[in-house]
């Protein structure tokens, strides 16, 4: 659906943003993880069509994006964003979720049948008569997933949708997302900080880092930094004095990401060829889909998977003492 | 002092009774600073929005330029466009001098700075969001900025009620530009200045009455549509 290359986007000498090659997939809900200054944000711009690349291109379909150029207005018809604070037009809740069908010049009467649609798919059809700028952030970002959704956008890319509502907004909005993933013509991608929100909407995670897609699972990333060793192996020295073993050719400031499948919990330490082994406490243990998500605290918080009936054999519970284990190999340094 | 409270009592019906005299006056201030007006809200609107959503190089040097402006004197600008639309000027063939016209090229130079410096802040003040939410709802470069001017409407309409003001209480350029000449160039500034000389002054203040009335609502709606 989309296709990224070579896209490059600097904001003076402060950030830039780099992806080499990136593939959304039609259809599918993609999430983009990353902390606050990623670069998730710009990329999502940049899709948008919002702010011209110094450098790459995005294709879609027939159409590219090419480096320094605005995106022709069919690009931005095809493709629409909500930020996590959403900017409403003066007027009321149905004026403002009719401008991207005014735009369009669709005519009155099938405007307002739209509006409708779009607003009881949002769930706030009692506030279409409302003025938009009373309402609350949660309802006013409803406003804005109702006023995108109406225009049938082929993609729809979403900035930190939850991050300034309430709770009750931010799961009916979680549950509107989760609905989307039905629609076959309907391609999401959204940003996120929230490990759990990326791996509960989306059916793919790309991970953010510096400006950067990282190729590596994106959960237990921490930042490190090299503190020596030789042949290759080199010790990392962590947040909250913890050191880890790695297989890398970089020194000084780097990051680690250790693949939570790739690390075997036991209640003894293990005598083993692994090069690393953590004790850390248990803080929350979590299922989805037969598996046990693991938090544990072992200086930083590592998440580990393990399956149910390892969960249930080794009667695993938070406030326990575990051990981590895991090679040198298993930690991708970038 | 009776000549005072007679004066106002005489003014008040001279109002009252809709004194043709008093509504002509009236007619060539409204119907000339209107032009003016008019003419410069239809530059000086679209100027300060293209210089407010661009960036370009000297940007902040022109915005300083037209807030300078903003304290042309009336006279200085009398003098300027007198001094091109006279005989020996270099417009003088046209035969302005002491015109409708002439008074309303005047009151447009006055016009045009406060009508640009006000929209510049006007477009300025509007949220940067509203131009890329609407971009990224499908609209055209055209369709944004109309969006844009939308969200700044009260705002640029206190702009050129800024300077309806200006130009219809001005009487420098009235003076030198329009000649104070009966029923076609005499306004109500230019009127007061001439009658209060020749003593009339009830005249002068059915006059005066008229124009405060007018200065009064204008800044009341200003401040009313600043609010907003």
């Amino acid at each position: 659906m989309l296709q990224i290359e070579q896209l490059v986007k600097s904001y003076g000498s402060a950030f830039t943003l780099e992806v080499e090659q990136l593939e959304i997939a039609e259809g599918a809900i993609t999430a983009l993880l990353g902390p606050n200054g990623s670069g998730k944000s710009t990329l999502l711009s940049l899709i948008a069509g919002l702010r011209p690349a110094d450098r790459g291109s995005i294709r879609m379909g027939s159409m590219a994006l090419g480096p320094g150029s605005a995106a022709p207005v069919e690009w931005r018809r095809a493709v629409t964003m909500i930020t996590h604070k959403p900017f409403l037009f003066q007027g009321t809740v149905e004026e403002n979720v009719g401008y991207g069908l005014r735009f369009r010049g669709t005519p009155r009467a099938a405007r307002l049948d739209r509006i409708n649609r779009a607003l009881k798919q949002a769930g706030i059809e009692m506030f279409g008569r409302r003025k938009a700028r009373e309402l609350s952030d949660g309802e006013a970002q409803m406003v804005a997933v109702a006023r995108a959704l109406v225009v049938e956008p082929r993609v729809l890319l979403l900035d930190e949708p939850t991050a300034n509502i309430d709770m009750d907004n931010a799961a009916s909005l979680e549950l509107l997302i989760a609905s989307l993933s039905g629609e076959k013509d309907l391609t999401v991608v959204f940003a996120t900080h929230n490990l759990e929100q990326a791996y509960r909407l989306s059916t793919r995670v790309v991970s953010i880092i510096r400006g950067r897609p990282v190729p590596a699972h994106p959960e237990n990333i921490f930042r490190g930094t090299v503190a020596g060793g030789r042949d290759g192996i080199k010790t990392i020295a962590l947040r909250g004095g913890v050191q880890i073993e790695a297989d890398t050719p970089l020194s000084g400031s780097v990051h680690v990401a250790i693949d939570p499948t790739g690390i075997v919990v036991s209640k003894m330490e293990l005598r083993s060829s692994a090069r690393n082994s953590l004790a850390g406490r248990i803080v929350s243990a979590s299922a989805h889909d037969h598996r046990v998500r693991l938090a544990v605290d072992a200086g930083v918080e590592f998440s580990v998977l393990v399956t149910e009936q390892s969960f249930r054999e080794m009667a695993l519970h938070p406030g326990e003492i575990v051990y981590l284990t895991f090679k040198s190999t298993a930690v991708k340094v970038f | 002092m009776s000549y005072l409270i007679d004066g106002f009592r005489e003014a008040l019906r001279l109002i009252l009774h809709l004194n043709p005299e008093v509504l002509g006056i009236s007619l060539v201030s409204i119907k000339i600073a209107a032009a003016s007006t008019l003419i410069a809200s239809a530059l000086g609107v679209p100027l300060g929005f293209s210089i407010a959503s661009r960036e370009f190089h000297g940007k902040g040097l022109v915005i300083t330029v037209f807030n300078t402006l903003l304290a042309l004197p009336t006279v200085v600008v009398g003098l300027m466009v007198y001094s091109l639309l006279s005989r020996q000027g270099p417009l003088g063939s046209l035969n302005l001098l002491f015109t409708p016209l002439a008074m309303i090229i005047g009151q447009f130079v006055l016009a045009m700075p406060i009508i640009t410096a006000l929209s510049i802040s006007a477009i300025q003040h509007v949220d940067r969001r509203a131009r890329d939410t609407a971009l990224t709802l499908g609209a055209s470069e055209r369709q944004a900025a109309r969006v844009v001017l939308s969200e700044g409407r009260f705002a640029l309409l206190a702009a050129i009620i800024a300077g309806f003001g200006r130009v219809f209480a001005e009487v420098g350029v009235s003076m030198m530009l329009g000649g104070n000449i009966r029923f076609y160039t005499r306004n109500i500034p230019t009127a007061i200045a001439l009658e209060t000389g020749r003593g009339e002054f009830a005249l002068a203040i059915a006059l005066g009455l008229i124009l405060l009335t007018v200065a009064f609502g204008i800044n009341i709606l200003f401040q009313c549509l600043q609010r907003r």
